[in-house]
């Protein structure tokens, strides 16, 4: 492997990280914190990969699919400069978010909205394949130009690290805000927090369509870098990876759902490949890669269901601004030796 | 006119499917009555009754007859250790319903591909009986597989209610969906009988896996998954939880989605299970849960 492709190696696998370090940020809001089952949460990761390749793509580079005769061109043959196709994939998702919330309704909290999303997930898979002229059926789409030309692949890997830091920033910023305190409230106990006056479905709604949107967002970074998007890439058990990666990194730490997503959707992907293939059975090893991400994944719910970063309980002085933390510091020191 | 024609000549299909959708439905709300867990990986155990009825008339070289039977007890084997050794246990921990089910996704995920990795991706034909015509009427017409198919769904029916209405398991099933403390709180070995009704409803499972296969000709290792789309409207259907609710959301889902495939076109088969589904959200917000049949058949 000459030095080029090993760089390419890492760029591929540094925005595989970040892309499903920004999905798994986003189901770790929506699951970890507020206790949100959404079995459908690929769908949205899929909508910002097909909004943003769509949106990216222009009219001399749009693919052209033949059914009935006719041809259509994919596309909106927009050809948009780079950070619209993020932000109208993320614009997408929050709205089918919107959509999906809306018609749960309170059940989003209940396995049998869960089960719901089940369904809508199925139904959704089943038309993008076999209804063609919306997203080109199980051809997808494919030729997504890169943001910044194929030579600046590296300016690339800057800016999906980018999305990924403003992602932990957000989700950061609101689980530690008293919102965030909200939604562990509404996930412990729904009924107390209700007793309090929170308002639930307000909440739960409200972290639905910005963890939707992350999903979203996460999509269409990657498929700037892999420029073709078909169904074959977000079958049903791709869920799973994301609730794995938060499973195992630590339900409710964000750092842990990055760390999840590194572990589970980059570096389990990657030993994977080192097993030694068998020409005779070209499917096994990422076969072996699914039964493997099941079990390690079931083996975390029963023996650690913290994750490997376990979500770290509010303390009295964590409420505290820093300005009475220190002051509290200083107290404590002069109060000691007396 | 030639619409009419059409509706009266898919007709044996339709019931066909909704013979193959009344098991698996059956089966799903058997074990959502008795464990309380929705169970994704449902789709799976339909799967690998097909994968073993294969794997038995192909590499075994058995009569296909005893191969279906075997791959049915297999699979009923395979819903008992799915239940005794993650779902139950996942049951007892957690007060939430969440985990168990997520729990059931990763075994789907799991089995899915442990069938890809045995038995490879590629998709799997199983020559079955005769496939002549057995009963003629006008532009209806039923092959033997159709009939054997639907008569197997009706017979797996029938024992069932004789089970759940004339036998002690039956009765004890039945105090186990209504209070599972009183229940244990009488005598009733409440873990050994919920196993058995996980047998029952892998065994219904099994039956409707091989149906499936049977209708369909072809198999693969999505053969179950793709199938959940049609189980879980028909579940919701029937009100979850209930076995006539189940049945006739099955028959409803089945016949509408055959007849919305003739009307607009085959790819909106799969959409109106979903309408149905969302109207039903949409006029009742409070789930399902709130509809009075939610307790298992056989009356109080």
């Amino acid at each position: 492997m000459g030095r080029r492709e090993v760089s390419f190696y890492i760029y591929t696998l540094v925005i595989f990280a970040c892309s499903f370090g920004i999905a798994s940020l986003g189901l770790n809001l929506q699951y970890g914190l507020t206790g949100t089952l959404n079995f459908a949460y690929v769908l949205f990761f899929a909508l910002g990969a097909y909004i943003g390749g769509m949106v990216a793509l222009g009219s001399q580079n749009a693919p052209i699919a033949q059914s009935l005769g006719e041809q259509f061109a994919f596309g909106l043959s927009l050809s948009l400069p780079y950070p619209l196709g993020p932000l109208a994939a993320a614009l997408a998702g929050a709205l089918l978010a919107a959509v999906v919330g809306l018609v749960l309704k309170r059940s989003l909290r209940d396995d049998f909205g869960a089960l719901a999303t089940v369904a809508i997930f199925l139904v959704a898979y089943t038309l993008a394949g076999s209804y063609t002229p919306a997203v080109n059926g199980y051809d997808g789409i494919a030729g997504i130009p890169s943001p910044f030309g194929d030579e600046n692949t590296l300016l690339y890997v800057f800016v999906a690290v980018g999305w990924l830091a403003l992602s932990y920033i957000i989700a950061a910023a609101l689980s530690n805000s008293p919102y965030g305190r909200r939604m562990r409230a509404i996930r412990e106990h729904p009924e107390a927090a209700e007793a309090l006056g929170k308002p639930i479905f307000r909440t739960r709604m409200t972290v639905f369509i910005l963890s939707n949107a992350m999903a979203a967002l996460a999509g269409a970074v990657l498929v700037a870098f892999v420029s073709a998007w078909s169904p074959l890439s977000w079958q049903f058990p791709e869920t799973l990876v994301f609730f794995s990666a938060v499973i195992v990194g630590g339900r409710g730490n964000n750092l842990g759902a990055v760390l999840g997503a590194m572990l589970i959707g980059v570096a389990l992907q990657q030993a994977v490949l080192f097993l030694p293939a068998i020409p005779a059975a070209p499917t096994l090893i990422p076969a072996l890669q699914w039964v493997i991400t099941g079990v390690i994944t079931i083996m975390f719910l029963w023996w650690r269901p913290s994750g490997l970063l376990p979500e770290r309980k509010t303390n009295w002085r964590s409420l505290q601004p820093w300005s009475v933390r220190l002051g509290a510091l200083r107290l404590g020191a002069r109060s000691k030796p007396q | 006119m030639a619409t009419l024609h059409l509706f009266i000549a898919d007709l044996a299909f339709a019931s066909v499917i909704a013979a193959v959708l009344g098991l698996a439905t059956v089966a799903f709300s058997l074990q959502y009555a008795v464990s309380n867990v929705l169970n994704l990986a449902l789709g799976e155990l339909l799967t690998m009754a097909a994968y073993f009825a294969y794997a038995g008339s192909r590499y075994g070289h058995l009569p296909v007859w005893l191969a279906g039977l075997i791959a049915i007890l297999m699979v009923g084997v395979c819903s008992v250790g799915l239940n005794h050794f993650l779902i139950a246990p996942f049951s007892r921990r957690s007060t939430s319903a969440f985990t168990p089910m997520i729990v059931t996704f990763a075994v789907s995920a799991v089995l899915e591909h442990l069938v890809v990795a045995v038995f490879g991706p590629n998709s799997f034909t199983l020559q079955l009986g005769n496939t002549s015509t057995a009963i003629r009427l006008g532009d209806f017409a039923l092959s033997w597989n159709e009939l054997v198919t639907i008569a197997m769904a009706i017979v797996a029916m029938v024992l069932l209610q004789v089970v759940l209405k004339r036998t002690l398991l039956g009765k004890a099933m039945r105090a186990i969906v209504d209070n599972r403390s009183l229940a244990r709180a009488c005598g009733i070995r409440t873990n050994r009988v919920t196993d058995l009704a996980w047998f029952i409803s892998g065994c219904l499972a099994g039956i409707a896996g091989l149906a499936l296969l049977v209708s369909t000709g072809t198999g693969n290792s999505l053969l179950g998954t793709s199938f959940l789309l049609f189980i879980i409207p028909a579940a919701f259907l029937g009100g979850m939880g209930s076995m006539y609710g189940a049945m006739i959301g099955a028959v409803v889902i089945a016949f509408a989605s055959d007849w919305s495939s003739i009307l607009f076109g085959s790819q909106y088969k799969v959409v109106i299970g979903l309408v149905l589904l969302l109207l039903i959200f949409f006029v009742r917000p409070s789930g399902i849960v709130a509809m009075p049949s939610r307790r298992w058949e056989g009356g109080k």
